[in-house]
């Protein structure tokens, strides 16, 4: 998977370009309106994660660039602004997602992947990773061939876990992910773990080894040592 | 008090006392000189008296003429030193008795003594100094009924523009955009103070317009260096080889992060409210609403054990969507965590007013600063006491009454629409 991050702030695009590179993805980074063009024009790219302020022009008129050279990759806009208007504006310019910042590395992951199984894999929605297989699109996961029954949160944070395999995502990350606007609800970390719990013992009972583990004071990591078949 | 009602009460009491005093001067004064007058007369008289009597020898003969009235009569006792008297004995030709005054004294002639008696009637003297008075008096009333018309018309136009201007301050507000109006006039003072009033709110606005946008553009340029704490402690944790004591100090820096940026954006939220970034208003059925959000809730409700009763009404009202969105977000929020598994929530809706009463472990809050920036009543450095203050902060905007009240153990946060 290649991708192209086009943010000015370059500590945040070193960031995110390690980040995604445990992933295995590909990244291209751009720190200027200009630049962003130009590796626009050369390279060909599955997702682009776009700033909207940046030095020499605004985010959103790449956007209008994009469309007219016909550039299909799926686009992640990343915004400090966050209001409502700013986000629909966003899309309908023809940004695909719209983050805002503050984010969590962990929830910009998930969303290139969200992208990029929508951009790329029309009609296939499934996930297979080791001995779990998750319908996207009926948000059914199996264990083999055994049914595992999840709840709504339970599926998402599978599916959160999944995105972020092998790499540690704290609980912080994980409320604000299930919970959204309602994240700072007190005790949100307490609903973190309980939801953890269930899922990991609905995994297990159904057959699948322990893939999460805690680590304690800091959050979660989904190990799985098979790489991901997108079937 | 209006400021005329004042003028007038003043100027009246004083004018009247003024008036009043002028009367009784003017009344004593014309009396007095008059009765010296009176008197004057009555011993040239005397001396007219004394001339016949040592010229002619013979007394003169009790006729009256000139109002002037002449009795002798014969006395042992002879009057050295002549005096005047009031006597109500004077009677005019036509009979009729009048109060008067008199002058003694008495002559010799023939070695007999005489007491001679000069009198005048004082009738004219009390006509005069009736009219004079009964002049004053009507003076007075007169005065007071025209200044009281010129007051109330001339005066009460002076001062128009004062009180338009008093009106255009009423309407002041610091947040709707424009300068304020003033009407102009042509009163040297009140268009100064105009002019003074128009710079004092136009810098006023503009120090306040200032502040937001500060307060705005910090909390944004805010999100940027937060987004990059964030993101390098997300690389930095991917590292296996941590300590206990490297992990604890990561996570206490990335809870850091979690709040400050939450404290950020409820700031940013506070200064587009006050900014009046969320205007479109629409007609929203608010009973829907709250059932839409009290679903979404439901789960989180479920998971802390808190049961939730809903009894609503149908309620219309006219706000912004987003702006209630955010509004029951908090208040479901706060009566959550303030809540106690066991505990119970309660909504009610209706005509006209929202209450949501909660269970909860702490004390009463103060009811004056619960709506008050940062106020916290228990230590709870989780939060960043700024959920109630936007809540005050939308109902301002959006005309609703908040009000805060705890009863029987429960917190009862009520908002009332008009």
């Amino acid at each position: 998977m290649r991708l192209l991050i086009i943010e000015d702030e370059k500590p945040l695009t070193k960031s995110i370009h390690s980040y995604l590179l445990q992933s295995n993805f590909l990244c291209d980074t751009a720190y200027s309106y200009g630049e962003g063009k130009d590796k626009l024009e050369t390279g060909s790219y599955d997702c682009i994660v776009l700033d909207i302020t940046l030095p020499g022009g605004n985010g959103l008129d790449l956007l209008q660039h994009m469309k007219r050279r016909k550039v299909t990759a799926g686009v992640i806009i990343i915004s400090a602004r966050n209001s409502l208007d700013d986000k629909i504006n966003g899309l309908e310019k023809g940004g695909d997602d719209y983050l805002t910042k503050p984010f969590h590395l962990a929830e910009l992951t998930a969303r290139i992947n969200s992208i990029i199984r929508r951009k790329k894999f029309e009609g296939n929605n499934v996930i297979a990773l080791d001995k779990l297989t998750v319908n996207i699109l009926n948000k059914t996961v199996k264990s083999g061939e055994d049914d595992i029954h999840l709840t709504k949160k339970e599926y998402k944070l599978l599916l959160y876990l999944i995105s972020n395999r092998n790499r540690i995502v704290t609980k912080e990350a994980i409320a604000d992910h299930l919970w959204e606007d309602h994240a700072n609800l007190g005790y949100s970390f307490d609903f973190v773990y309980s939801h953890i719990k269930n899922l990991r013992k609905k995994l297990v009972d159904n057959g699948c080894p322990d893939y999460i583990k805690a680590l304690y004071g800091m959050g979660y990591k989904f190990v799985v040592e098979e790489e991901i078949r997108i079937a | 008090m209006k400021l005329i009602a004042h003028y007038n009460r003043h100027n009246f009491l004083v004018l009247t006392l003024l008036f009043i005093l002028s009367g009784i001067c003017s009344y004593v004064l014309t009396r007095n000189v008059l009765y010296n007058e009176l008197d004057e007369s009555l011993e040239s008289s005397m001396n007219r008296v004394n001339n016949y009597v040592q010229r002619y020898h013979v007394l003169p003969s009790p006729t009256a003429y000139d109002n002037l009235k002449v009795s002798t009569e014969v006395t042992d006792k002879p009057v050295h030193t002549p005096y005047l008297i009031y006597s109500d004995r004077y009677i005019t030709d036509n009979g009729k008795k009048h109060a008067g005054r008199a002058l003694i004294f008495s002559v010799h002639l023939n070695n007999q003594i005489y007491k001679i008696r000069i009198s005048k009637p004082l009738e004219g003297i009390k006509h005069i100094t009736q009219t004079v008075a009964l002049t004053t008096i009507t003076m007075i009333l007169l005065l007071v009924v025209i200044l009281a018309i010129a007051n109330r018309f001339f005066i009460a136009r002076l001062w128009k523009p004062f009180y338009s201007t008093l009106n255009s301050l009423k309407n002041f507000r610091l947040n709707t955009p424009g300068p304020v109006e003033f009407e102009k006039n042509n009163i040297e003072e009140f268009s100064v103070l105009n002019d003074h009033l128009k710079i004092v709110t136009t810098n006023a606005r503009k120090e306040y317009h200032l502040l937001k946008e500060f307060t705005e553009n910090a909390s944004h340029e805010l999100q940027t260096p937060l987004t990059i704490i964030r993101s390098k402690l997300d690389v930095l944790i991917q590292q296996d080889n941590f300590t206990e004591q490297q992990v604890e100090l990561l996570a206490d820096a990335y809870g850091a992060v979690t709040r400050l940026s939450g404290l950020s954006q409820s700031l940013l939220l506070l200064a587009k409210i006050e900014n009046n970034q969320f205007s479109d208003q629409q007609e929203i059925a608010l009973h829907e609403t709250i059932r839409r959000k009290t679903s979404q809730f439901e789960e989180i409700w479920e998971d802390c054990e808190i049961s939730c009763q809903l009894q609503v009404h149908p309620l219309f009202i006219k706000m912004n969507a987003d702006l209630l969105d955010i509004l029951l977000n908090n208040l479901f929020s706060n009566a959550t965590r303030h809540n106690s598994p066991g505990g119970n929530i309660a909504i009610s809706l209706d005509t006209g007013s929202m209450r949501i009463s909660n269970t909860s472990p702490d004390a009463a809050l103060d009811g004056e600063k619960v709506f008050s920036r940062f106020y916290k009543s228990v230590v709870n450095n989780e939060k960043n006491g700024l959920g109630l203050s936007i809540v005050r902060q939308i109902c301002l905007s959006s005309h609703i009454t908040p009000s805060y009240e705890y009863k029987n153990g429960l917190h009862n946060f009520s908002f009332y629409w008009y």
